[in-house]
């Protein structure tokens, strides 16, 4: 793990130091990502308090086949992801190892995305999407799915974010630049793994409430 | 302590291979107990298994067990601040409806 010039930024005079700094930047980012979510999260148990039967009834006309799926898709993502980031830690990083795990998280990601794109297009066609056309009758099931949509729709989006920065790690590893001891390896593992965590709090509160009424 | 054996990455893919064991039991579990009747439980029980399978990402994936102080500090800093909005928010619906 040599101060390569490719990775080592101003003002860090040693990549030790960098990693350091960039691990605690990339913590005090993710504490306000979790903020961000936390207030989501409030809101809909505030909304489920207030009639937790049309809730519950909302939450069965969810698939729980494509939510676990996607679960177990992000899951693996995780342990993939983080084989790349701890291998990279290691004196001997092994390159090509490293960037069959970042390959292999960037297709987990993918995956996900096309399940929930289809999971997505069987809501419409269920009119599932809160407005005029909406399915159900209760107010509060509109609310779920108000919130169903938009917790997974800006899921999606720090998720596509992800894929994007290991694509480009991925790239950046296939054009020589070196990923053992890279912080930004460090950095977007830890977003991404956050991306996972997010998502297993939201398989419990969209997919599993009513299925055994 | 146990000297430990083997290629480093071998130890690795062993050792996050049995966390990922860990994190698809405890989703089939989840899952499965989703379907028994359990009445107010239910509900308790899904967030209980969600909070293991986070904490467990967070001590081996997210390397929080072997982080210093400061990075510890910054990562539960935030689930205080998110307890403390839980907390307040909910103990006035509770009492006031």
């Amino acid at each position: 793990m040599s101060d390569h010039p490719d990775i080592l930024r101003e003002p860090w005079q040693t990549l030790s130091r960098q990693r350091v700094a960039d691990r605690i930047g990339i913590w005090i980012f993710l504490s306000s990502e979790i903020l961000f979510f936390g207030a989501l999260f409030l809101g809909y148990t505030f909304y489920r308090h207030q009639d937790p039967a049309s809730f519950a009834e909302a939450a069965r006309h969810t698939n729980i086949w494509f939510g676990t799926i996607n679960t177990l898709l992000l899951l693996t993502s995780s342990y993939t992801m983080a084989m790349a980031s701890q291998v990279a830690d290691l004196e001997s990083g092994n390159k090509r190892f490293i960037l069959a795990c970042l390959a292999l998280t960037a297709t987990f990601g993918i995956l996900f995305l096309v399940i929930k794109g289809l999971e997505y297009k069987e809501d419409i066609d269920k009119l599932l999407l809160p407005g005029h056309t909406f399915a159900l009758k209760s107010p509060s099931a509109a609310l779920f799915f108000a919130f169903y949509w938009v917790m997974t729709a800006v899921h999606g989006a720090h998720l596509t974010i992800g894929i994007a920065l290991v694509t480009r790690l991925l790239f950046r590893g296939l054009r020589k630049a070196p990923l053992a001891g890279n912080p930004q390896l460090t950095a977007a593992a830890l977003y991404w793994h956050l991306v996972d965590l997010i998502w297993i709090f939201l398989y419990p509160i969209f997919y599993l409430p009513g299925r055994s009424s | 302590m146990k000297p430990q054996t083997g290629h480093p990455i071998q130890r690795l893919i062993l050792h996050n291979g049995g966390v990922w064991l860990v994190l698809l039991m405890c989703l089939s579990l989840t899952l499965i107990l989703a379907y028994e009747p359990m009445g107010d439980l239910n509900a308790p029980v899904a967030l209980l298994i969600a909070v293991a399978k986070a904490l467990t990402v967070l001590t081996y994936y997210m390397e929080l067990r072997v982080a210093r102080p400061l990075v510890l500090l910054i990562a539960f800093i935030p689930i205080v601040f998110v307890a403390i909005l839980f907390t307040f928010t909910m103990v006035d619906v509770l009492t006031r409806f």
